[in-house]
């Protein structure tokens, strides 16, 4: 069975080689982005089944980068990392999100969730076809 | 404080915090993928293994506490963002007891909030609110024996809610003169900044239930 693919994006760099590593730890397939622009290069390149996107990043934010992504490539799920609060999160599933979780995160909790969207994903494709 | 002023340090203080959640983050995932790195470790293959475990959950548990408390300082600021808003009495009461929490139990008083009977929400000024709560609730210590408790709950009133403050426990001796000294002195505080204070039940030995009534914009 094929590795998911789960892109990090944030301008943290310290956080997305953390967490990329606890990931791949855990059997996915990681990439690594600090910037929205470099995001969308990865996600044109090498389409991710999963965006983690940090909401608040300098320059195109995490909202600009989701909706892009979501025009493009609306198999990708993407789940939102923010530290503000849950008006991110609701604004952010209104854009087509499948979640959004506060930072710092809970590792299980991510994984978890990860599964989930992927999961939900194929059984959409399943129904399509 | 003036408007302007409060939006600003409001602002500030709003971003620093959010800031410090995001250092928050790295401490917590390094220290994750440091516990990780050790599960992965044969047993017996790294001395001191258990006594690593214990130090990074010890990191673990302070990042969790250094969150919960940056998220409630990040609340306050927000409370200052709009004069007046929808504030939900629950969230308020919450953060009211997780600000105000320390500054009591100095004097080995708990303050905890009532689950609530049901969502109240009020338009109203949050961060008036909670300088109300901070006012009687820093003078009630005086009156309070160490190992009492003060349980904020909200309920819904005539004219707006009420806000309850229920003291629970021993009193110092002649606590209902002081108590009555004490109200006219907080009520013209109240009044100047648009609410009412009552005592709602005589005080008895068994306790005193306070009333702020808030009418609303």
């Amino acid at each position: 069975m094929a590795k998911i693919r789960v892109l990090v994006v944030d301008d943290e760099v310290e956080f997305v080689s953390a967490l990329a590593e606890r990931l791949n730890l855990r059997g996915f397939e990681t990439q690594t982005a600090t910037s929205g622009e470099e995001a969308l290069a990865i996600v044109k390149t090498y389409p991710p089944d999963v965006v983690l996107l940090d909401v608040l990043m300098p320059g195109m934010s995490g909202m600009e980068v989701l909706k892009r992504i979501k025009t493009k490539h609306p198999q990708i799920q993407v789940i939102l990392l923010t530290g503000r609060g849950s008006w991110d999160g609701i604004q952010g599933i209104r854009e087509g999100a499948y979640d959004c979780l506060m930072k710092p995160i809970k590792i299980e909790e991510l994984v978890q969730i990860m599964m989930e969207a992927v999961a939900s994903n194929q059984q959409a494709v399943k129904g399509g076809g | 404080m003036r408007d302007l002023e409060k939006a600003f340090w409001g602002k500030i203080t709003a971003s620093v915090t959010h800031e410090i959640k995001n250092t928050y983050a790295i401490i917590q995932e390094s220290s994750g993928l440091l516990s990780d790195l050790l599960t992965l470790q044969p047993e017996g293959s790294l001395i001191h293994k258990e006594k690593f475990q214990r130090v990074l959950d010890t990191i673990n548990n302070q990042v969790n506490r250094g969150v919960i408390l940056a998220t409630r300082l990040n609340q306050f600021a927000h409370s200052m963002d709009e004069p007046w808003t929808e504030v939900k009495m629950a969230d308020l009461l919450e953060l009211a007891v997780s600000l105000l929490q320390r500054l009591v139990r100095r004097r080995e008083i708990e303050l905890k909030a009532a689950t609530p009977e049901a969502d109240l929400s009020i338009r109203s000024n949050p961060f008036r609110l909670l300088l109300i709560l901070d006012s009687v609730i820093e003078r009630l210590p005086e009156v309070l024996k160490p190992g009492g408790q003060i349980v904020l709950q909200s309920s819904p009133a005539p004219e707006g809610l009420a806000i309850l403050l229920e003291v629970q426990g021993p009193k110092q001796a002649g606590w209902e003169g002081f108590l009555e000294q004490f109200f006219p002195s907080l009520k013209d505080f109240l009044e100047a900044v648009g609410a009412e204070l009552a005592i709602s039940s005589p005080p008895t030995p068994e306790g005193v239930i306070l009333t702020i009534k808030t009418s609303g914009e």
